[in-house]
């Protein structure tokens, strides 16, 4: 018999860490305990699938006990969650407070020219702007409103007061016709060498491409592309002209879609979604680039009979290549065949070449994260395969990728 | 023209029994061969009512006839008889059909492709099951 009673009293469990706001404040466990909830409904959903005698429900029922004990974790880190928000909201009101006062300070100090006369006017509105936000989160601590809401809104109050600090103290500071050096044009036409300048371009890039899921969900296999076929007689290489090079590459294994996404530190390239034999090889063209699972064809008395009586899976496959100088961890979260179908729709058609005029030193290094999904049969949900029974390397090989990167 | 009822009862179970048999070793061979995936329980399903009323009503009236202490020799009309065993066949091979069919139709999935041939075979099983009916409950007659 399926565990309902368990399942209830799991979906109880999810419902008062919903109502007691855990999926806000404590969104790791909550989503841990929610990930518990489908993994064991799954679970059950399988067995029912199953002819009468051979069902189990044995892994569910662990999976459901521990949903309440994670619901419950959920709801304790949401509470202190909460007082430290309380407490930190607290002082960014105390420490904003004290910021505004030395604006408006500065502002006074500040030289008043025929073109600085209206900037310092705008910079009287921000910072009366910040001061009614400061008012206005100190008014709803006292009122017990959202704290979450409250830390989201005076965050951005405070790093706009330090800002108007640090422009109002370069303003009187630094001699006339002085323009910060990042927020010229001449200046973003030339590559980023130095530290901070890498630092710069990584935000740049943030802010402008859209993100690679971070950390990266689990793939089903992995393989560290060597540095040599990356950079072969060029040392000097760019990280945009890698780019390119791969483009290529990929264009040549017959990838006519990648999109591209902001990584920390880096990008990643990612392949079109494909359909793959067992052996990591492509299906053949007409096959391919559908992404929705195929019968096996039948082609002799063999393969009818194959047909008839098993089950013939379908194989998927999606290549994110991550170039960055930043280790990583994949995450335990695992896609879904439609997230890696999504994510060639979802990124950036080309990568915004002068921000990757970074040479690619020797911190930096290229991994591909191969995401495979198995459709047992037309009738199932394909789900990611974990661990591929093919190596990182013999994905690419059978891709003619290698190949490409050798020559 | 006549033929013997018990004649023509054993003939007609005989055919049920047989493809009903056979079919139902497929379906279990596909079964354990995940042919059906997470689906295996609407291909059941659709297979067991089209197949069980029809062998139960069959195995009913055997054992009624079994049981039946005046073993005179009846007779029923031959026509009944072919129609009812020619109705049964072609429904039998139809389900038979829907079965062996499933992997040379590369664009429906076998769950769809029995739906879809339950609205036929809905009410053929109704002429079938009436045809039995007629036919079972026919008390016959005395040559």
């Amino acid at each position: 018999m399926a565990p309902q009673a368990q399942i209830d009293a799991a979906n109880v469990s999810i419902e008062a860490a919903k109502t007691a706001g855990a999926d806000r404040y404590a969104p790791e466990s909550f989503n841990a305990a929610s990930e518990a909830l489908k993994t064991a409904l799954t679970a059950v959903e399988e067995q029912n699938s199953k002819f009468a005698l051979f069902r189990n429900y044995d892994a569910s029922k662990t999976t459901l006990a521990s949903v309440a004990t994670l619901s419950t974790k959920a709801v304790e880190e949401t509470t202190a969650k909460k007082e430290a928000l309380k407490a930190e909201v607290n002082q960014a009101t105390v420490d904003l407070g004290a910021i505004i006062v030395a604006d408006k300070e500065l502002l006074a100090k500040a030289p008043k020219g025929k073109e600085g006369k209206a900037a310092l006017e705008a910079i009287g509105q921000e910072i009366a702007v910040v001061e009614t936000v400061n008012t206005e989160v100190t008014a709803g601590v006292a009122n017990n409103e959202d704290i979450l809401t409250l830390s989201d809104k005076i965050k951005p109050a405070v790093e706009k007061a330090k800002a108007i600090n640090s422009e109002l103290t370069d303003v009187i500071a630094k001699p006339k016709g002085y323009r910060n050096p990042i927020s010229q044009t001449k200046k973003e036409d030339e590559a980023f060498l130095d530290q901070d300048s890498l630092e710069i371009a990584d935000s740049i890039a943030a802010s402008t491409m859209p993100h690679f899921p971070w950390p990266p969900p689990k793939a089903s296999t992995t393989v560290k592309i060597p540095r040599n076929l990356i950079v072969k007689s060029n040392p000097n290489i760019l990280l945009s002209e890698i780019a390119k090079q791969f483009e290529s590459i990929l264009g040549k294994a017959g990838y006519d879609q990648i999109s591209y996404y902001y990584f920390p530190s880096g990008f990643a390239i990612v392949s079109q979604l494909e359909q793959i034999n067992k052996d990591g090889t492509p299906k053949s063209e007409e096959s391919r680039w559908n992404n929705k699972y195929e019968k096996p064809k039948v082609f002799n008395l063999e393969s009818y009979i194959r047909a008839l009586f098993t089950a013939q899976p379908g194989y998927f496959r999606v290549i994110a290549f991550i170039f960055t100088s930043k280790p990583f961890n994949q995450s335990d979260k695992t896609i879904t065949k439609e997230t890696g179908d999504f994510l060639i729709h979802a990124g950036s058609t080309v990568l915004p070449k002068k921000i990757f005029d970074i040479p690619f030193s020797s911190d930096y290094y290229c991994m591909a994260l191969i995401y495979e999904f198995k459709q047992v049969t037309i009738n199932d949900r394909p789900t990611l395969v974990d661990p591929s029974t093919v190596s990182g390397k013999t994905h690419l090989v059978n891709t003619k990728i290698w190949k490409e990167l050798e020559k | 023209m006549k033929i013997s009822m018990s004649i023509a009862k054993k003939r007609i179970a005989t055919v049920w029994f047989s493809f009903g048999g056979f079919l139902f070793i497929i379906m279990f061979i596909q079964t354990l061969g995940e042919h059906y995936g997470a689906k295996v329980n609407e291909a059941w399903s659709w297979f067991l009512p089209t197949i069980f009323p029809t062998l139960s009503l069959i195995i009913a009236v055997l054992i009624s006839d079994a049981k039946e202490i005046n073993n005179t020799q009846k007779y029923v009309d031959k026509f009944l008889f072919h129609l009812t065993m020619i109705v049964s066949i072609v429904y039998l091979l139809l389900i038979f059909l829907v079965i062996f069919i499933d992997p040379l139709s590369p664009n429906i999935s076998n769950i769809e492709l029995m739906k879809l041939s339950g609205l036929g075979l809905g009410p053929f099983q109704g002429i079938v099951i009436a045809c039995l009916g007629v036919f079972f409950s026919k008390q016959g007659t005395q040559n």
